[in-house]
């Protein structure tokens, strides 16, 4: 048995695995959740953004479609190739990014040598807006590597990892540029940004914010992205002279996209992930997964699921006035990955119907009730019946959803999020529709989620409310991004009622949703 | 580490401490500590796929069979990660560990008189030559010279061997080795009793 040892109520943990990450909803100090979030954030960004990243995910999606095939050791072994370059790299741009300073993170010893790692790479004493810059051309340079083109021109199915030079693997590129002078141009590059922003306000650390947004914004920006050239090129500089070849950002993409290509006709049956590059086309790479990838665990819900023919017993929640029935519509995989079911078998189908409530032995949530129904027609209405959709079942299964969707009642009708939102909502706004929503925190029991609820609205139309549930990190980066993207910025728009306008709706899905999930948020999809 | 019946809890303090009694003399090789770190995960059944940020250390509960082919597995790792062999499959590095795993094993510890030994070789510029028991008692301080035999150098001279600071030539000759090219794995076995 696995347990962690020394861990307080402020230290949480996460995980990244080539698709999104994971983290709990437990309540948590928001530095430490913010820490956790960003770090695995920064996995995910590595890999969409570098040759050998894209390589990397690409296993890893085929080791998803063919779990019996070769491609999952393929994927540990890339993996164990990089894994120091992406840790340092991680921990080091959480750190920088949520204003604390390189250093051992008390509550993660384990996590000390990567610190260290970081620490050598751009020295002790850097002011973080040099340390950010030199962390990311350092795991750049070492993520930019031949082993993409290696892999493209072998033919997937004929290339092994074995295959890679030394150097073309990004653990001995760290290495090569820790043995190297790296250290010594970004303490150069230290002095020659003292001298120049030195006397910049948002060089100087005021109260505990050691790097405002202004260090990233404008003339300071620009700034920043030369010296990220420099330190590049200097990185470059080394790994030649150590006997390897860089290839320059971006320059990887063809290669990236012939390599997908193969990956696609090795799987026909398709891919879970296909990275950024073509999952968000003319997208900013830098800036996927906070809304794309989350999985939320959630600890309130039962394991145990019992699964009854629909009229066996009754599936009614709530008391008095607060009767109703409640269906989701969602996939076979996504219970049974989540519960130990009992009871009759689920149907074998791409996505059902269930009425769904919880059964209680006292106060204590026993279990979770579950019966399957083929259509609406099927349902006793004495009640009033609220409907939710996952995204995941409406695109496994268009028209079966689409039947309830039409049928619900507009105003107790949800989509609920668990495949990526970003992408949905451009999708959803190209024609000129407009997203009005409102994000709430909803604390209750030992959860702490983000709920952003919205509407699409066109020309009178509306849609069901889709709600996506979050976290405070994906809420926070939901606004940066709306700010950073114009199309996103002019079709979302606040809608600052929207909570208490669809109390009752709201009030009967999130108590589901909450208490019978066991994994919500856009990537959880695939659980 | 603490043994219950066939069960050791095994934590990351220990492979800590592991880490430190096998390391390389200057102990920042991070290849071949992260060699270590991810042979010793795996083999104990540490975590499934993907990068975890995880608080705090750990801690786990094996059979002692496990535990014992885990901590050489990692080491194999190292060494073979440190030999310049990182592309050796996994499951080929467990069963070697498997099979030394069943032997008694246990890392050769120098005390301060062999390291003193050594170092006063060292200083007297008799690294990479021939050296008998009692040319190594001469090189020693006279005063130090009263209180140990031929016999005990000889001795002293056969740990550092154990150890991988020195090999052994001949019935009475030893070559201590250079500063740098110690061999870093010298495992001292035992056959346990059946």
């Amino acid at each position: 048995m696995l347990v962690c040892m020394g861990v307080s109520p402020q230290h949480v943990g996460g995980h990244y695995d080539w698709f999104g990450w994971r983290v709990g909803a437990a309540p948590a100090d928001v530095a430490a959740g913010r820490l956790v979030e960003t770090h695995e954030y920064f996995h995910r960004q590595l890999d969409d953004t570098t040759a050998f990243g894209g390589l990397t995910t690409t296993m890893a999606a085929l080791a998803d479609a063919q779990p019996r095939d070769r491609w999952s050791e393929l994927r540990d072994r890339l993996q164990a190739m990089s894994d120091l370059v992406h840790e340092s790299f991680a921990v080091g741009l959480s750190l920088l990014t949520t204003q604390r300073r390189l250093a051992p993170i008390a509550g993660y010893p384990t996590y000390d040598r990567h610190v260290e790692a970081a620490l050598r790479l751009v020295g002790r004493e850097s002011h973080p807006w040099v340390a950010l810059a030199a962390l990311r051309a350092a795991a750049t340079a070492c993520m930019q590597t031949r082993a993409l083109e290696v892999a493209v021109k072998a033919g997937l199915a004929r290339f092994e990892a074995s295959a890679l030079a030394r150097l073309d693997r990004p653990n001995h590129r760290l290495v090569a540029l820790l043995n190297g002078s790296y250290a010594d141009a970004v303490a150069e590059e230290e002095l020659r940004a003292r001298q120049q922003h030195g006397q910049q306000a948002w060089w100087l650390p005021a109260d505990d914010v050691l790097l405002p947004p202004e260090a990233m914004d404008g003339a300071a920006a620009d700034a920043s992205g030369r010296l990220h050239r420099r330190l590049l090129a200097c990185a470059e500089q080394i790994l030649r002279a150590a006997g390897a070849d860089m290839v320059a950002p971006e320059v990887h993409h063809d290669d990236l996209r012939k390599l997908l290509g193969q990956a696609r006709e090795l799987a026909p049956e398709g891919l879970v992930r296909i990275g950024a590059l073509v999952e968000a086309p003319g997208g900013e790479l830098m800036h996927g997964g906070a809304l794309d990838s989350q999985t939320i665990e959630l600890p309130a819900a039962p394991l145990r699921a019992v699964v009854l023919p629909y009229g066996e017993v009754s599936g009614v929640s709530g008391e008095r006035e607060h009767r109703h029935t409640y269906v989701v519509v969602t996939r076979p995989q996504r219970i049974r990955a989540a519960h130990r079911l009992e009871g009759v078998a689920l149907p074998d189908a791409e996505s059902l119907a269930v009425v769904r409530t919880t059964v209680f032995d006292g106060e204590r949530r026993d279990c979770v009730l579950m019966l399957p129904v083929d259509a609406p027609e099927q349902l006793d209405e004495s009640v009033p019946v609220y409907v939710s959709v996952l995204s995941s079942a409406a695109a496994a299964s268009p028209q079966q959803t689409g039947n309830w969707m039409r049928w619900a009642d507009p105003n107790r009708v949800s989509l609920v999020m668990d495949t990526p939102a970003s992408a949905a909502l451009r999708r959803w706004c190209a024609g000129g529709a407009r997203f009005r929503t409102q994000t709430r925190l909803v604390r209750v029991e030992n959860m702490e989620v983000r709920i952003i609820a919205g509407r699409v609205e066109e020309l009178g139309r509306r849609s069901p409310l889709v709600i996506i549930p979050s976290t405070e990190f994906g809420a926070r980066w939901f606004e940066a991004v709306r700010a950073e993207d114009a199309q996103l910025d002019a079709a979302v728009h606040d809608d600052p009622e929207l909570f208490e306008r669809e109390s009752d709706h709201l009030d009967v899905v999130l108590t589901h949703l909450l208490f019978e999930e066991r994994f919500v948020g856009t990537g959880s999809w695939r659980r | 580490m603490t043994a219950s019946e066939a069960t050791m809890t095994f934590d990351s303090h220990d492979a800590d401490a592991l880490w430190q009694a096998w390391a390389p003399a200057d102990g920042d090789d991070i290849l071949a500590r992260a060699a270590f770190e991810r042979m010793l995960r795996h083999t104990a059944g540490l975590e499934d796929e993907g990068l975890y940020f995880r608080p705090g250390g750990w801690s786990v509960d094996l059979p002692a069979t496990a535990a014992r082919v885990a901590i050489v597995a990692a080491i194999l790792a190292a060494g073979f990660q440190l030999a310049g062999l990182e592309d050796l499959d996994r499951e080929v590095i467990i069963a070697a560990a498997g099979l030394v795993a069943s032997m008694d094993l246990r890392p050769v510890r120098l005390g301060r008189q062999e390291r003193r030994l050594a170092d006063r070789l060292r200083d007297r510029g008799l690294e990479e030559t021939p050296i008998s028991a009692a040319r190594a008692r001469r090189e020693l301080p006279k005063a130090r010279r009263r209180d140990v035999s031929r016999d005990d150098i000889a001795d002293a001279l056969d740990r550092l061997v154990e150890a991988g600071l020195a090999d052994r030539q001949g019935d009475d000759e030893w070559v201590l080795r250079a500063r740098g090219s110690e061999a870093w794995i010298r495992l001292s076995l035992r056959v346990g009793p059946d």
